[in-house]
């Protein structure tokens, strides 16, 4: 009698300390054009604690599709591991995709002539889900993802934000206890994503443990109680969003509205005293040059020196924001 | 049996039934498909009876639109299967798929079976044509032997077609590989020339092909001509040989496709 109670214990413990999400030097390659072995993943490692939400944020082509694919076993890592509650993606798929919620973002990923109903019924019944619970269960779903009503409609007259509450209805058919979300908000209007957010936090959220990639800062920052920042297949931050928010204390940031800017120009300015880091975001017309520095030293004349012979059409200065923090991240000089 | 275990099955067959019947839906609405099935064996048969008839060969009417039935049965299940990967692949639903905890032959199966459905009507639809263009009598020697031989026949083929349609999971370009074999098989399994006349190590294929045994079951109940019930015999044989090299080979496909990222569109 006691020593099952111990075996028992000692398997609840285990079950505490196996995380969610656990991936460990995790890379892969896709070969490039030309024979090129590109990295879309190189080294990453990362945690996931139970009842966590953590953010994977980067820009475009960082690798965070990539990660996400290897945590829902459809793409395979070329070394390194990943597991779900403990269940290898590479050794055990099939234990994991039982635990998993895929919700993959994007206009596509339903059967568009199908309506709302049918594309559940289809997965519920891929899912396992017993027959005398599927009905009352899609129900809930639809209802929480404020689809009741829509629901006989074929999926291909669906707005792009009601397609991704249905990705999301469907994610969550057979209650995983890990989710893993890509992008969720790509492509959904502002107020359509807001609500997409408060969705995400109080119904994917509920107990579950979350992955979810982003190339929103805000959007990681409301949700997540700690954030991967990756650029290039690495993972270049690791913290709480106010940890991240800290790395730009102290720092103001000089807007210059120009045109005409290059790569070489902006590595000139990297290479000024004081500046920290130079974002470079292109407009239709007109450039906008972000550059950071430290309050002690005042970099607008050698910044506007730099870019003499250009037409500047506007200057400002102005205290770092969230998302200054995050470009100042993705864009300090590369290693 | 436990719960748990009845769920899965019960939920296995509501997938195929479910899935199923949302494929046929959709083919039927397709018109590429309704010509496969329905439109090109007619086209065959018109064209088989007046080439019978110039010649003045004795092959009984009923044979002839059953070999033009089963021809465009093959090409609906052949094209059918790869096209529905591929359409999978388009839609982004190939990954969402395999992230299930079930095999991809299950996802799969249901279209395999929905194409070769599409060709019963094809066949009923070529008899009927005969019938009334070519006085051909709709009279079967075995009606029994033929009602079991129809089922069996876009069984068997079905999963002749999902077999090879399992290279569409690795490749996304395999739409020319399943082109290359529309013609060869109808050659080898006696559509078009009795087998006899093929040369020796050819026939050894023919017999590995359930069109070349699905054709002997159904001309053989219909018109009485050898015997229908063996080659149903080895139609079932062929569909279980076929079952088990399908799942072994999707099993080793989905790991390449994994491998190769190739579930994703690009
Ligand atoms: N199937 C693929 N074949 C070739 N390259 C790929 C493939 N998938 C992703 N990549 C490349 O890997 C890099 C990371 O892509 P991805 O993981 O989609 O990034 P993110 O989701 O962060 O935008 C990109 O450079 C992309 O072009
Ligand atoms: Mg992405």
């Amino acid at each position: 009698m006691p020593s099952d109670l111990e075996g028992r214990e000692v398997q609840m413990l285990d079950s505490i300390a196996t995380p969610a999400i656990a991936i460990d030097d995790l890379t892969r390659t896709f070969k490039g054009p030309q024979g090129r072995v590109k990295h879309a993943i190189n080294g990453l490692s990362l945690r996931v604690e139970r009842g966590e939400m953590v953010g994977l944020l980067g820009p475009n082509g960082a690798g965070k599709t990539s990660t996400a694919k290897i945590l829902m076993t459809v793409l395979l890592p070329t070394s390194g591991k990943a597991g779900i509650l403990g269940h290898d993606v590479v050794r055990d798929p099939q234990t994991a995709r039982r635990v998993t919620g895929v919700i993959l973002g994007g206009d596509a990923g339903l059967y568009a002539r199908l309506t709302a109903v049918d594309n559940l019924l289809l997965f519920a019944d891929l899912y396992g889900i017993p027959y005398r619970e599927q009905k009352p269960r899609i129900r809930d779903l639809l209802d929480m993802v404020g689809l009741l009503g829509n629901e006989r409609k074929r999926v291909e007259s669906f707005s792009r934000g009601m397609k991704q509450r249905l990705h999301i209805a469907r994610g969550l058919l057979h209650d995983p206890d890990v989710v893993i979300l890509d992008e969720p908000s790509n492509g959904i209007d502002p107020v359509g994503a807001r609500e997409l957010r408060a969705l995400i936090r109080e119904q994917v959220r509920d107990g579950r443990s979350v992955l979810l990639t982003t190339h929103y800062m805000f959007e990681a920052d409301e949700l997540c109680d700690r954030v991967a920042v990756m650029r290039d297949g690495t993972k270049i931050a690791e913290g709480t969003p106010d940890s991240l928010k800290k790395q730009t204390d102290g720092q103001v940031v000089l807007t210059v509205t120009v045109s005409g800017v290059g790569e070489d120009h902006v590595g000139r300015l990297r290479a000024l005293p004081g500046v920290r880091s130079v974002g470079l975001t292109e407009h239709g017309g007109s450039q906008t040059l972000d550059v950071h520095s430290g309050q002690e030293t005042d970099v607008t004349a050698a910044v506007l020196a730099e870019l003499r012979g250009l037409s500047v059409i506007q200057v400002s200065k102005r205290e770092p924001t969230l998302e200054d923090a995050y470009v100042s991240l993705i864009s300090q000089d590369r290693r | 049996m436990t719960a748990g275990r009845l769920d899965r099955l019960g939920t296995s067959a509501g997938f195929l039934a479910r899935a199923w019947r949302y494929e046929m839906r959709q083919l039927i609405r397709t018109r590429l498909y309704v010509f496969l099935a329905i439109l090109l064996p007619l086209i065959f048969a018109s064209m088989a009876f007046y080439m019978f008839r110039g010649s003045g060969k004795q092959d009984a009417p009923m044979s002839v639109a059953l070999s033009a039935a089963l021809m465009g049965m093959w090409s609906s299940t052949l094209l059918g299967s790869g096209n529905a990967i591929t359409r999978l692949r388009l839609m982004q639903l190939l990954e969402p798929l395999v992230a299930s905890p079930r095999s991809t032959f299950l996802v799969t199966l249901p279209f395999a079976i929905a194409t070769s459905s599409l060709g019963v009507y094809g066949l009923l639809v070529t008899l009927g044509w005969s019938a009334v263009l070519f006085d051909m009598p709709l009279h079967l020697e075995h009606p029994m032997l033929f009602f079991v031989a129809v089922p069996v026949t876009v069984v068997a083929l079905g999963m002749l077609g999902l077999l090879m349609a399992s290279a569409f999971i690795l490749y996304p370009t395999a739409q020319s590989l399943a082109n290359f074999f529309e013609f060869p098989v109808w050659m080898l399994s006696g559509m078009l020339v009795p087998i006899s006349t093929l040369p020796d190590p050819v026939q050894k294929i023919s017999y590995l092909l359930a069109p070349t045994w699905g054709v002997k079951a159904l001309t053989g109940a219909a018109v009485g001509n050898g015997s229908a019930a063996e080659a149903i015999g080895m139609c079932l044989l062929l569909t279980c040989v076929y079952l088990a090299i399908t799942l072994l080979l999707q099993r080793r496909f989905e790991w390449l496709a994994r491998s190769s990222g190739t579930l994703a569109l690009q």
